[in-house]
């Protein structure tokens, strides 16, 4: 039986004047997995999320996400899709409740009120409904980054580096939430990180970027099963990079 | 002494690297020249005119334009320092202290022992640097552009003239640079550190002036001073807030500098209120900016 | 559209939030105060000078008596426009320029890319919000100055003249929308915010001051103490015909006046107001017929910079993250 794809790209390059950041990108996601896109600083992975969520349009090929092409179907796209940007920004002079009912809005919902009390309740964050953003930690801003990504129910969830800068609690906390969406809502997620502990302990399918080219692609049991029993991640991570461990 | 040169060389640096120094420099010289190509252009027009008349019979009055001093050609330059120079030296001032802010350099300088005195200084001295190079190739330009009109170079007492009118206009510049560093500095937005100072420029090139004489706003660039056409304030009051109306008195000193207009004198009174602003603003800005020194902007 | 109007809804609360609109309401009205308190000083010291005038007569010379200076009430406010012109102009760019770089700093403005809704339509909202802002304030303006024109003017207002002041403020609108509009493009397009500043105030130098002043000083008149043909005893009708010899030069004056929506929308204002002479009194419709091309062209100028706001949000950098 042959699974859904959610997310695909074929052939996608994006140049930027005369440098190029994806250089023929091909990548699939199926429905319900948890993609870690691994890759150095620089090896493309925002360009490629940029892409996937019609914020940047590809220089050439195509993508699409649940069928919709992201050129071509751009509301569409848009609609099924949910984004947590890196070291998200939100409206901080605004409260928890004024920032998500403005965004659900935005994202289609007539009254949010509801949905909102839904998320936050998830999330066990509801006590700080009508809290300013303000006044917030990053963990906590972290988390009414999620409820904004995941407010009008998306099929298909895009996180950029989602626990950078937050403390281990912080981290273990964003991982539950990661791990119950995909879990409880059936989300399918798709992940830009350069934490190999985070693939570890989330991802179920892993794709490793360099120069702008997914130079590996496999499920996370598969890659670990493939190379030596006593090879850590990190070491099959540099095996398949080339580059020497530090 | 080793901060100040530091922080003078790497404002230096940064203020050149920007894009917005040379936005400046090429407005500020166009509009010069164009200032002085437009007042000769006007004055032949005039003589053209005149000829005409002359020609006709209709009359025997001189030329108003025979013998106009060599320096006539630089009247509207005053209003160029009035308008553009103080604008530009405002956001000048105000991007160079927002530049450290914006990209948190503020944390890394916090945490050295640094004397923040020092480092202002020599951030204001480089601004300042510049503001003087930026005036002396405006001077350049018009020297030569009213030796290419007058078919003859400024004699040594239009050039001293034309020296100090180059002085008295980089001090209002610098000192308006570093009102705009210190508002950089304080400024809870970006905007605001903008907003703040142009609207404070704006009631002391306008609002002052018009309560003081009555003149029209638009009236008010005129380049020369405005004259008071009776405003029912009584006469001290007058005399409290004419102080401050620098831009009335920056133009007041500047056409005494340059003679365009015989009937201005150099006063003590502009002379010490323009001193006074000029000095009272960069020293608070050393002040202010120094005690204020790692402000966070809002996001 | 109903997403349109909850971006709009947003920017107009932001403003009233931040306080910029009452600051700006405050200051414009001020100005307007302070415009109509000094004219109306001024022109009862003209007062006070005719009546010593008239006193120093003897009764026999009174029937050739020069004749009594007469109050126009609506050219009380002419320094008010004035600070709309120039002023108001520098606000309606700062305003515009906050409304996209709060966004574009923040970042939060990749939350609203990633939603479906494009970036035309937000542009369009937050030009929306400008309008809502700027009828508001302006709204509140015209109220001051009808209250600064009777209260502190002491003038008497007939119905027709409520009507231009209304004309003048609606142009007044329009007006400063153009800068906002200028601003939302300029702030969107731009990578770096210095270089949109740079840029607006630039225009705003060129268009406000740089382009009427030169206007100002190719005028012959405007370059001798008292007119040039005052100072040299020329009557108006043969001015008029040694000028008609100097026409190009004329030409290229007006030519410049009119590439700037400043001088183009002070000429509206100042006929309407009557504060231009040979259209004080006149009927409405005659000023609108006699100006009909700087109406048009101000609308225009104004539709075109909204168009092109627009049209730039196809551009992959508009409203992006600032990098």
């Amino acid at each position: 039986m042959t699974k859904e794809i959610a997310i695909a790209a074929k052939n996608i390059t994006k140049n930027y004047g005369e440098k190029s950041a994806l250089n023929g990108l091909n990548l699939s996601v199926n429905r319900g997995e948890i993609y870690g896109l691994l890759g150095h600083n620089g090896a493309g992975k925002t360009t490629t999320v940029s892409i996937f969520t019609t914020l940047i349009q590809p220089t050439s090929g195509e993508a699409t996400i649940n069928g919709h092409d992201i050129a071509k179907e751009a509301s569409q796209v848009r609609n099924s899709i949910g984004y947590l940007p890196e070291n998200v920004q939100l409206y901080e002079y605004l409260s928890v409740f004024e920032n998500l009912e403005y965004l659900g809005k935005l994202s289609g919902l007539k009254n949010p009120r509801n949905r909102i009390l839904e998320v936050l309740d998830l999330l066990e964050f509801k006590s700080h409904l009508h809290e300013k953003v303000s006044t917030f930690s990053k963990g906590m801003k972290q988390r009414v980054g999620v409820a904004q990504a995941i407010l009008h129910s998306p099929e298909v969830l895009f996180l950029d580096e989602p626990t950078s800068g937050l403390d281990p609690e912080g981290v273990i906390q964003l991982r539950e939430i990661i791990s119950l969406l995909n879990k409880e809502l059936g989300m399918t997620i798709f992940m830009n990180t350069h934490l190999l502990s985070e693939v570890t302990k989330l991802c179920t399918q892993i794709g490793i970027l360099k120069n702008g080219k997914l130079i590996y692609e496999n499920s996370l049991s598969s890659t670990i099963d493939s190379f030596d029993e006593t090879d850590s991640l990190e070491d099959i991570y540099f095996k398949i990079d080339g580059a020497s461990k530090p | 002494m080793m901060v100040f040169k530091a922080a003078f060389k790497h404002e230096l640096l940064s203020s050149l690297r920007s894009k917005s120094p040379q936005l400046v420099v090429t407005v500020f010289l166009v509009l010069t020249s164009i200032s002085s190509i437009i007042g000769w252009l006007t004055v032949r027009n005039v003589t053209k005119i005149y000829n005409d008349i002359v020609s006709q019979n209709l009359t025997k009055a001189p030329n108003p334009f025979t013998n106009v001093p060599s320096l006539y050609y630089m009247r509207d330059s005053v209003i160029y320092v009035v308008l553009i120079g103080s604008l530009m030296s405002i956001i000048l001032g105000a991007q160079a202290s927002l530049r450290d802010r914006k990209s948190n350099a503020n944390e890394l300088i916090k945490t050295r022992n640094v004397n923040l005195v020092h480092r202002i200084l020599g951030q204001l001295s480089a601004i300042a640097s510049i503001i003087v190079l930026l005036e002396i190739v405006a001077l350049l330009t018009s020297f030569i552009l009213i030796w290419v009109i007058q078919k003859t170079p400024l004699n040594i007492g239009a050039v001293f003239s034309l020296l100090g009118y180059g002085a008295v206009s980089a001090i209002l510049m610098i000192a308006l640079a570093a009102i705009g560093f210190t508002f950089g500095t304080i400024s809870k937005s970006e905007e605001s550190s903008l907003l703040y100072p142009i609207v404070g420029w704006a009631l002391v090139t306008f609002t002052i002036p018009q309560i003081i004489t009555s003149i029209h706003p638009v009236a008010l660039l005129n380049p020369t001073p405005a004259v008071s056409t009776g405003t029912g304030l009584a006469q001290s009051v007058i005399n409290v807030i004419s102080p401050l109306a620098v831009m009335e008195n920056f133009k007041a000193i500047a056409n005494a500098i340059l003679g365009v207009d015989k009937s201005i004198q150099l006063s003590l009174v502009d002379l010490l209120s323009f001193s006074l602003f000029a000095g009272v603003g960069v020293m608070a800005s050393v002040v202010i900016s120094s005690k204020s020194f790692g402000r966070k902007l809002d996001a | 559209m109903r997403k349109l109007l909850i971006v709009t809804k947003k920017e107009v609360q932001d403003a009233i939030r931040s306080r910029q609109a009452l600051a700006l309401i405050a200051f414009l009205s001020l100005s307007i105060l302070i415009s109509v308190w000094v004219a109306s000083a001024s022109f009862s010291i003209k007062m006070d000078e005719y009546n010593l005038y008239l006193a120093a007569l003897t009764p026999d010379m009174h029937s050739q008596a020069l004749s009594r200076p007469q109050l126009f009430p609506l050219t009380l406010i002419r320094s008010g426009i004035e600070y709309i012109e120039i002023l108001g102009a520098l606000f309606a760019f700062i305003i515009g320029f906050t409304s996209v770089s709060r966004e574009r700093s923040r970042g939060t403005s990749l939350l609203l890319l990633s939603r479906p809704i494009k970036k035309s339509e937000i542009l369009l909202a937050k030009s929306l919000g400008l309008l809502v802002i700027w009828t508001s304030v302006l709204a509140t303006i015209y109220l001051t100055s009808i209250a600064a024109i009777i209260g502190i003017g002491h003038g008497r207002l007939q119905v027709i003249d409520y009507v231009r002041l209304g004309i003048v403020f609606l142009f007044a609108d329009i007006y400063l929308l153009f800068w906002s509009f200028f601003a939302v493009a300029v702030t969107a397009r731009l990578k770096q915010f210095s270089s949109a500043i740079l840029v607006g105030i630039t225009a705003w130098l060129m268009v406000v001051l740089v382009i009427p002043q030169i206007g100002d000083t190719m005028d012959p008149d405007n370059q001798v103490p008292g007119g040039l043909f005052g100072s040299l005893g020329i009557v108006k009708a043969t001015e008029t015909s040694i000028l008609a010899h100097f026409h190009s030069f004329d030409v290229i004056r007006n030519g410049l006046e009119v590439t700037s929506i400043t001088k183009l929308f002070e000429r509206v204002a100042f006929a309407f107001l009557g504060i231009k002479d040979k259209y004080n009194q006149l009927p409405i419709s005659s000023v609108a017929k006699a100006l009909e091309s700087s109406l048009i062209a101000v609308i225009l100028l104004t539709v075109l910079i909204g168009i092109s706001t627009v049209l730039i949000s196809q551009n992959e950098e508009t409203l992006r993250r600032r990098s």
